[in-house]
């Protein structure tokens, strides 16, 4: 008779997988082995409904959950796709991050636009305040835990230019080809590689 | 099951040395059996040395039903040239309602269960014990899933310590 506790890398593996978010992490806390599955979590966890990001405790809901993620400490959340968050600071450094499996990417420096000018004055963000607002949606073409080439697009800027990345670019491409001052973009969305 | 005289008969030996007959369709069931097959057509006694004679009975058991009901919605659809819709939800009801019945079994079996549908490869009671087994889980705080599964706690205080203090708020409220 088999035990549970001996069960394969595979199979715990496997199981792990069914499992939700917070039912993953107690997964990880009954024994040794089940720890080793969880630690390394090649896995993602199962589809489950999707979460709310929250800055602070203001929804009454029967189930919510406090994470502290210490790389998120002084950062502005300024979207999210696949699973990963998009976070902006005031120095306007931005990160890419895997809730779940705390992965990280560090986005290159977002593009300046000293060379438009509107009355002497460059268009963009003069206000300190507004500078993590800088970006104003962003969003992911793959999850990164599937493919390697996924591309970010971002809408950046006064008027929401759209620049995009790509994982191994050293900065990001402004995507020109309309009249910026007459057209500012409000959304963004992938649709089938487009 | 109707059963054509011509079907090709395969005997499969257990770890404790029980023979049972299948009939090639219902073996080739198991993906890991199907490839054998494959490799060597003319195999008809296949020993299973990881699988005891209680489980592999379940596990052709399991077999057995499912290529019952594709048979049958593969004859109804002949029959009536399509197969009707109703019914065919009716068919696939019917085949999950025998799953749920099935997977009617104490840990040590589902454990078993799991282990043979990996090594012989049967994807759809693979899916059906890993999804009972997750279910299980769900839900429960590591002490609940422990005594479920009869696992020894091989952590030490420290480790549980350690590993409570990453994620605070997934041991809030099962506790």
């Amino acid at each position: 008779m088999a035990a549970w506790s001996d069960l394969t890398f595979d199979v715990l593996e496997h199981i792990a997988s069914f499992l939700p978010l917070p039912d993953n992490y107690r997964f990880g806390a009954v024994c040794k082995n089940w720890r080793s599955i969880s630690k390394q979590r090649r896995h993602l966890p199962a589809p489950q409904l999707p979460w709310l990001v929250l800055e602070d405790d203001s929804l009454s809901e029967d189930k919510h959950y406090s994470l502290d993620i210490p790389a998120l400490h002084g950062r502005y959340i300024c979207g999210s796709s696949h699973g990963w968050l998009f976070a902006v600071d005031l120095k306007i450094t931005g990160i890419l991050i895997n809730l779940f499996t705390r992965e990280c990417y560090e986005l290159p420096p977002f593009p300046w636009y000293s060379n438009k000018y509107r009355n002497g004055v460059p268009i963009g963000l003069t206000f300190e305040f507004m500078q993590p607002r800088i970006v104003w949606k962003a969003i992911l073409s793959h999850d990164p835990k599937e493919r390697f080439d996924f591309t970010a697009i971002i809408l950046f800027g006064g008027m929401h230019e759209p620049a995009f990345w790509r994982l191994g670019d050293s900065s990001w491409t402004v995507i020109y080809g309309l009249d910026w001052l007459v057209c500012s973009w409000d959304d963004i969305l992938y649709f089938k590689g487009n | 099951m109707a059963r054509s005289s011509t079907e090709n008969m395969i005997t499969l030996m257990s770890s404790d040395g029980e023979e049972f007959m299948v009939t090639e369709k219902v073996a080739r069931e198991c993906t890991t059996i199907r490839n054998m097959l494959e490799d060597d057509c003319v195999i008809t006694n296949i020993p299973l040395p990881n699988v005891t004679s209680d489980i592999l009975s379940m596990v052709i058991e399991y077999c057995m039903e499912h290529v019952a009901a594709a048979e049958k919605a593969a004859a109804e659809t002949a029959e009536k040239g399509s197969s009707s819709a109703p019914a065919a939800a009716k068919a696939n009801k019917d085949l999950e309602e025998w799953d749920k019945a099935f997977m009617n079994v104490d840990v040590y079996t589902l454990c078993d269960l799991i282990l043979a549908a990996n090594y012989l490869n049967v994807s759809g009671l693979l899916d059906l014990t890993i999804q009972t087994a997750a279910n299980l889980i769900k839900g429960k705080s590591p002490e609940q899933i422990r005594k479920t599964f009869h696992i020894q706690n091989d952590l030490s205080l420290e480790e549980e310590e350690k590993i409570r203090s990453q994620t605070p708020w997934a041991f809030e409220k099962s506790e």
